[in-house]
Protein backbone atom coordinates (compact mmCIF):
# COMPACT_ATOMS: atom_id res chain seq x y z
CA UNK A 1 0.00 0.00 0.00
CA UNK A 2 2.86 2.13 0.97
CA UNK A 3 4.15 2.17 -1.99
CA UNK A 4 1.10 2.52 -4.38
CA UNK A 5 1.03 6.01 -2.58
CA UNK A 6 4.15 6.57 -3.45
CA UNK A 7 3.73 5.83 -6.83
CA UNK A 8 0.57 8.10 -7.16
CA UNK A 9 2.28 11.04 -5.21
CA UNK A 10 5.02 11.11 -7.78
CA UNK A 11 3.34 10.95 -10.85
CA UNK A 12 0.55 13.49 -9.36
CA UNK A 13 3.56 15.66 -7.79
CA UNK A 14 3.11 15.39 -3.96
CA UNK A 15 5.13 14.14 -1.50
CA UNK A 16 4.10 11.93 1.33
CA UNK A 17 5.02 15.13 3.89
CA UNK A 18 2.94 17.89 2.05
CA UNK A 19 0.08 14.41 2.72
CA UNK A 20 0.67 14.43 5.85
CA UNK A 21 0.57 18.23 6.13
CA UNK A 22 -2.78 18.43 4.12
CA UNK A 23 -4.41 15.09 6.33
CA UNK A 24 -4.64 17.95 9.23
CA UNK A 25 -5.45 20.63 7.26
CA UNK A 26 -2.40 22.39 6.34
CA UNK A 27 -0.46 23.22 3.28
CA UNK A 28 3.01 23.05 2.80
CA UNK A 29 5.58 25.86 1.55
CA UNK A 30 5.38 24.69 -2.01
CA UNK A 31 1.72 24.40 -2.26
CA UNK A 32 1.47 27.78 -0.68
CA UNK A 33 3.42 29.47 -3.41
CA UNK A 34 1.77 27.50 -6.00
CA UNK A 35 -1.47 28.38 -4.77
CA UNK A 36 -0.38 31.99 -5.06
CA UNK A 37 0.96 31.16 -8.34
CA UNK A 38 -2.68 30.17 -9.77
CA UNK A 39 -4.47 33.00 -8.31
CA UNK A 40 -1.91 35.54 -9.70
CA UNK A 41 -2.31 34.19 -12.79
CA UNK A 42 -6.16 34.30 -12.32
CA UNK A 43 -5.54 37.78 -11.51
CA UNK A 44 -3.57 38.53 -14.73
CA UNK A 45 -5.75 36.68 -17.48
CA UNK A 46 -8.75 38.88 -15.56
CA UNK A 47 -6.56 42.43 -15.41
CA UNK A 48 -6.08 41.57 -19.31
CA UNK A 49 -9.82 41.12 -20.38
CA UNK A 50 -10.81 43.95 -18.00
CA UNK A 51 -8.01 45.96 -19.87
CA UNK A 52 -9.13 44.96 -23.42
CA UNK A 53 -12.44 45.31 -22.79
CA UNK A 54 -11.55 48.94 -22.30
CA UNK A 55 -9.28 49.57 -25.02
CA UNK A 56 -12.12 48.61 -27.39
CA UNK A 57 -14.79 50.53 -25.67
CA UNK A 58 -13.31 53.53 -25.29
CA UNK A 59 -10.24 53.31 -28.12
CA UNK A 60 -12.26 51.61 -30.89
CA UNK A 61 -15.97 53.04 -30.13
CA UNK A 62 -17.94 50.75 -31.22
CA UNK A 63 -21.87 51.38 -32.21
CA UNK A 64 -25.04 50.13 -32.37
CA UNK A 65 -25.27 46.32 -31.90
CA UNK A 66 -21.39 45.34 -32.28
CA UNK A 67 -20.89 48.19 -28.81
CA UNK A 68 -23.71 45.78 -27.53
CA UNK A 69 -22.74 42.84 -27.78
CA UNK A 70 -19.20 43.36 -27.52
CA UNK A 71 -19.86 45.28 -24.58
CA UNK A 72 -22.26 42.33 -22.88
CA UNK A 73 -19.55 39.14 -23.57
CA UNK A 74 -16.58 41.84 -22.50
CA UNK A 75 -18.73 42.15 -19.26
CA UNK A 76 -19.63 38.28 -18.73
CA UNK A 77 -16.02 37.03 -19.48
CA UNK A 78 -15.27 39.80 -16.93
CA UNK A 79 -17.41 38.74 -14.37
CA UNK A 80 -16.88 34.78 -15.10
CA UNK A 81 -12.61 35.56 -14.94
CA UNK A 82 -13.20 37.65 -11.96
CA UNK A 83 -14.93 34.98 -9.78
CA UNK A 84 -12.55 33.12 -10.20
CA UNK A 85 -9.72 34.96 -9.60
CA UNK A 86 -11.58 36.08 -6.16
CA UNK A 87 -11.47 32.58 -5.28
CA UNK A 88 -8.08 31.48 -6.19
CA UNK A 89 -6.77 34.58 -4.18
CA UNK A 90 -8.96 33.68 -1.40
CA UNK A 91 -7.44 30.21 -1.56
CA UNK A 92 -4.34 31.36 -1.43
CA UNK A 93 -4.57 33.60 1.42
CA UNK A 94 -6.55 31.32 3.50
CA UNK A 95 -4.28 28.52 2.93
CA UNK A 96 -6.59 25.99 4.08
CA UNK A 97 -6.35 22.38 3.08
CA UNK A 98 -9.85 20.77 2.94
CA UNK A 99 -10.69 16.70 1.81
CA UNK A 100 -13.48 14.82 0.32
CA UNK A 101 -13.90 10.92 0.19
CA UNK A 102 -15.46 8.62 -1.55
CA UNK A 103 -15.76 6.91 -4.90
CA UNK A 104 -13.52 7.97 -7.69
CA UNK A 105 -15.17 9.10 -10.92
CA UNK A 106 -12.67 10.47 -13.38
CA UNK A 107 -13.59 12.86 -16.20
CA UNK A 108 -12.31 15.32 -18.66
CA UNK A 109 -13.96 17.92 -20.44
CA UNK A 110 -12.31 20.67 -22.81
CA UNK A 111 -10.39 22.25 -20.17
CA UNK A 112 -8.85 18.97 -18.71
CA UNK A 113 -9.07 15.77 -16.54
CA UNK A 114 -10.96 16.43 -13.29
CA UNK A 115 -11.50 14.11 -10.52
CA UNK A 116 -15.09 13.76 -8.63
CA UNK A 117 -14.74 12.31 -5.29
CA UNK A 118 -17.79 12.48 -2.79
CA UNK A 119 -19.43 15.98 -3.58
CA UNK A 120 -16.14 17.26 -5.04
CA UNK A 121 -14.73 17.81 -8.42
CA UNK A 122 -11.32 19.01 -8.80
CA UNK A 123 -8.73 19.37 -12.00
CA UNK A 124 -6.19 16.65 -12.15
CA UNK A 125 -3.51 15.68 -14.03
CA UNK A 126 -4.38 13.31 -17.30
CA UNK A 127 -2.12 11.42 -16.12
CA UNK A 128 -4.27 10.15 -12.81
CA UNK A 129 -5.56 7.85 -14.83
CA UNK A 130 -2.27 5.35 -14.77
CA UNK A 131 -2.23 5.33 -11.19
CA UNK A 132 -5.93 6.17 -9.94
CA UNK A 133 -8.60 3.41 -10.20
CA UNK A 134 -11.62 4.81 -11.22
CA UNK A 135 -14.48 3.03 -8.61
CA UNK A 136 -11.90 2.30 -5.76
CA UNK A 137 -12.96 4.89 -2.61
CA UNK A 138 -10.19 7.56 -2.26
CA UNK A 139 -9.56 10.96 0.38
CA UNK A 140 -9.02 13.48 -2.13
CA UNK A 141 -7.35 17.27 -0.57
CA UNK A 142 -8.14 20.26 -2.05
CA UNK A 143 -7.28 24.14 -1.53
CA UNK A 144 -10.26 25.57 0.41
CA UNK A 145 -12.38 28.14 -2.37
CA UNK A 146 -9.99 27.47 -5.15
CA UNK A 147 -10.65 24.06 -5.39
CA UNK A 148 -7.30 23.37 -6.93
CA UNK A 149 -5.91 19.50 -6.81
CA UNK A 150 -3.59 18.90 -3.57
CA UNK A 151 -2.96 15.70 -3.01
CA UNK A 152 -4.83 11.93 -2.74
CA UNK A 153 -4.78 8.66 -0.99
CA UNK A 154 -6.74 5.67 -1.19
CA UNK A 155 -9.02 4.95 1.70
CA UNK A 156 -8.25 1.38 3.44
CA UNK A 157 -10.45 -0.29 5.20
CA UNK A 158 -9.48 -2.13 7.96
CA UNK A 159 -11.48 -5.51 7.72
CA UNK A 160 -11.37 -6.34 11.95
CA UNK A 161 -13.41 -2.78 12.31
CA UNK A 162 -15.69 -3.78 9.61
CA UNK A 163 -16.40 -7.28 11.29
CA UNK A 164 -16.57 -5.42 14.96
CA UNK A 165 -20.58 -5.75 15.65
CA UNK B 1 -8.23 82.31 -49.54
CA UNK B 2 -9.28 81.76 -45.88
CA UNK B 3 -12.69 83.86 -46.76
CA UNK B 4 -13.19 81.38 -49.12
CA UNK B 5 -14.23 79.13 -46.19
CA UNK B 6 -16.75 79.45 -44.06
CA UNK B 7 -16.61 79.23 -40.28
CA UNK B 8 -19.47 77.17 -40.16
CA UNK B 9 -17.72 75.03 -42.81
CA UNK B 10 -14.41 74.76 -39.86
CA UNK B 11 -16.38 73.21 -37.71
CA UNK B 12 -18.43 70.39 -39.57
CA UNK B 13 -15.13 69.75 -41.34
CA UNK B 14 -13.01 69.58 -37.86
CA UNK B 15 -16.06 68.31 -35.60
CA UNK B 16 -17.26 71.27 -33.10
CA UNK B 17 -19.39 73.35 -32.52
CA UNK B 18 -20.25 77.36 -31.92
CA UNK B 19 -20.62 76.81 -28.67
CA UNK B 20 -17.68 74.41 -28.15
CA UNK B 21 -15.32 77.55 -29.50
CA UNK B 22 -16.77 79.81 -27.15
CA UNK B 23 -16.43 77.43 -24.05
CA UNK B 24 -12.96 77.14 -25.32
CA UNK B 25 -12.11 80.69 -25.96
CA UNK B 26 -12.94 81.03 -21.81
CA UNK B 27 -10.62 77.82 -21.04
CA UNK B 28 -13.38 75.67 -20.81
CA UNK B 29 -15.00 72.36 -22.17
CA UNK B 30 -18.17 71.09 -23.26
CA UNK B 31 -19.24 67.61 -22.16
CA UNK B 32 -18.44 66.30 -25.29
CA UNK B 33 -15.00 67.06 -25.14
CA UNK B 34 -14.55 66.10 -21.99
CA UNK B 35 -16.25 63.13 -22.29
CA UNK B 36 -13.98 62.39 -25.00
CA UNK B 37 -11.34 63.01 -23.62
CA UNK B 38 -11.18 61.24 -20.49
CA UNK B 39 -12.54 58.15 -22.76
CA UNK B 40 -9.39 58.20 -24.82
CA UNK B 41 -7.45 58.43 -21.00
CA UNK B 42 -9.60 55.27 -20.12
CA UNK B 43 -8.81 53.72 -23.18
CA UNK B 44 -5.19 54.22 -22.94
CA UNK B 45 -5.92 52.87 -19.25
CA UNK B 46 -7.28 49.73 -20.66
CA UNK B 47 -4.43 49.15 -22.83
CA UNK B 48 -1.85 49.38 -19.94
CA UNK B 49 -4.29 47.07 -17.86
CA UNK B 50 -4.02 44.53 -20.19
CA UNK B 51 -0.35 44.51 -20.73
CA UNK B 52 0.04 44.46 -17.26
CA UNK B 53 -2.45 41.64 -16.66
CA UNK B 54 -0.25 39.32 -19.33
CA UNK B 55 2.90 39.98 -17.90
CA UNK B 56 1.60 38.66 -14.68
CA UNK B 57 0.08 36.01 -16.46
CA UNK B 58 3.43 35.40 -18.22
CA UNK B 59 5.32 35.29 -14.87
CA UNK B 60 3.56 33.42 -13.05
CA UNK B 61 1.68 30.95 -15.65
CA UNK B 62 2.76 26.82 -14.29
CA UNK B 63 5.13 27.07 -17.86
CA UNK B 64 8.57 25.74 -18.34
CA UNK B 65 11.00 28.36 -16.66
CA UNK B 66 12.48 29.75 -20.48
CA UNK B 67 9.16 30.67 -21.59
CA UNK B 68 7.87 32.56 -17.92
CA UNK B 69 11.70 34.60 -18.26
CA UNK B 70 11.05 35.50 -21.86
CA UNK B 71 7.65 36.80 -22.05
CA UNK B 72 7.68 37.48 -18.57
CA UNK B 73 10.83 39.77 -19.13
CA UNK B 74 9.53 41.76 -22.47
CA UNK B 75 5.96 41.94 -21.33
CA UNK B 76 7.45 43.91 -18.06
CA UNK B 77 9.48 46.32 -20.35
CA UNK B 78 6.34 46.58 -22.24
CA UNK B 79 4.50 47.56 -19.67
CA UNK B 80 6.90 50.12 -17.81
CA UNK B 81 7.77 52.01 -21.21
CA UNK B 82 3.92 51.94 -21.58
CA UNK B 83 3.58 53.80 -18.31
CA UNK B 84 6.89 56.17 -18.31
CA UNK B 85 5.79 57.62 -22.10
CA UNK B 86 1.78 57.71 -21.50
CA UNK B 87 1.46 58.63 -17.77
CA UNK B 88 1.40 62.30 -18.97
CA UNK B 89 -1.36 61.73 -20.97
CA UNK B 90 -3.04 59.65 -18.87
CA UNK B 91 -3.27 62.27 -16.30
CA UNK B 92 -4.03 65.08 -18.50
CA UNK B 93 -6.93 63.28 -20.04
CA UNK B 94 -8.33 62.62 -17.28
CA UNK B 95 -8.15 66.22 -15.32
CA UNK B 96 -8.24 68.21 -19.09
CA UNK B 97 -7.12 71.50 -19.07
CA UNK B 98 -7.77 74.01 -22.35
CA UNK B 99 -4.47 75.51 -23.94
CA UNK B 100 -4.40 77.64 -26.51
CA UNK B 101 -1.79 78.35 -29.22
CA UNK B 102 -1.21 80.82 -32.00
CA UNK B 103 0.49 81.22 -35.03
CA UNK B 104 1.02 80.17 -38.49
CA UNK B 105 0.08 77.27 -39.51
CA UNK B 106 2.41 75.22 -41.62
CA UNK B 107 1.61 71.13 -42.74
CA UNK B 108 4.20 68.83 -43.14
CA UNK B 109 4.55 65.70 -44.11
CA UNK B 110 6.01 62.73 -41.59
CA UNK B 111 8.33 61.20 -44.04
CA UNK B 112 7.96 57.51 -44.06
CA UNK B 113 5.08 57.84 -42.20
CA UNK B 114 1.25 57.57 -42.70
CA UNK B 115 0.96 60.79 -40.59
CA UNK B 116 0.80 64.27 -41.71
CA UNK B 117 1.34 66.72 -39.01
CA UNK B 118 0.35 70.33 -38.76
CA UNK B 119 2.16 73.27 -36.64
CA UNK B 120 0.26 76.39 -35.09
CA UNK B 121 2.78 77.70 -32.76
CA UNK B 122 3.21 75.29 -29.75
CA UNK B 123 0.71 72.75 -30.75
CA UNK B 124 1.89 70.00 -32.80
CA UNK B 125 -1.20 68.31 -34.62
CA UNK B 126 -1.16 64.95 -36.28
CA UNK B 127 -3.77 63.38 -38.33
CA UNK B 128 -3.99 60.87 -40.96
CA UNK B 129 -2.95 61.32 -45.04
CA UNK B 130 -6.01 62.18 -47.09
CA UNK B 131 -8.19 64.02 -44.23
CA UNK B 132 -9.71 67.31 -45.11
CA UNK B 133 -7.40 69.18 -42.48
CA UNK B 134 -5.07 70.90 -45.50
CA UNK B 135 -8.34 71.39 -47.46
CA UNK B 136 -10.35 73.30 -44.95
CA UNK B 137 -7.25 74.99 -43.16
CA UNK B 138 -4.74 77.18 -45.43
CA UNK B 139 -1.15 76.95 -45.01
CA UNK B 140 0.79 80.52 -44.06
CA UNK B 141 -2.45 81.74 -42.50
CA UNK B 142 -2.60 82.77 -38.68
CA UNK B 143 -5.01 80.66 -36.48
CA UNK B 144 -5.75 79.87 -33.09
CA UNK B 145 -5.89 76.23 -31.45
CA UNK B 146 -7.01 75.31 -28.70
CA UNK B 147 -6.30 71.71 -27.54
CA UNK B 148 -6.45 69.47 -24.17
CA UNK B 149 -2.83 69.93 -21.94
CA UNK B 150 -0.41 67.00 -22.13
CA UNK B 151 -2.44 64.71 -24.24
CA UNK B 152 -2.63 67.74 -27.21
CA UNK B 153 -5.75 66.76 -28.19
CA UNK B 154 -7.39 69.11 -30.44
CA UNK B 155 -10.78 70.90 -29.94
CA UNK B 156 -11.54 73.67 -31.97
CA UNK B 157 -9.24 76.50 -33.64
CA UNK B 158 -10.65 79.41 -35.53
CA UNK B 159 -8.69 82.12 -37.35
CA UNK B 160 -6.47 84.42 -35.86
CA UNK B 161 -6.94 88.22 -36.72
CA UNK B 162 -3.54 89.87 -36.66
CA UNK B 163 -2.97 92.78 -34.68
CA UNK B 164 -2.04 95.11 -38.14
CA UNK B 165 -5.32 93.16 -39.26
CA UNK B 166 -7.43 94.22 -36.52
CA UNK B 167 -5.89 98.00 -36.79
CA UNK B 168 -6.32 98.46 -40.82
CA UNK B 169 -10.21 97.24 -39.91
CA UNK B 170 -10.21 99.70 -36.94
CA UNK B 171 -8.81 102.25 -39.34
CA UNK B 172 -10.62 102.28 -42.38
Amino acid sequence: MTSDISRIASTLGFTMAELSLNRVGKLSSHQSWMAIEDALTASGVTLAVLGGAMAMIFMVRPRGIVRSIGGGLALIGFAMLGVVAWKASVGAVRGIALNSEGVLCLGSNGRGTFATIGRVSVPIMWEAANVLIPGKRYRVYYLSDANSFLSIEPIVVNPKAQDAP
Amino acid sequence: MISSISMTELMSALGFGHDELELNRRAKMSRRQIRESVGESLGVIGILLSVLGLAIMATFYRGSAASRIIFGTLLWILFVTVVVLKVSEITGGLRPRVVVAEGELRVGADFGRTNSTVTIGAFRWHFPRGSVLPTVLVSGQRYRAFYVARTRRFLSIEPAVSDRASDRQASS
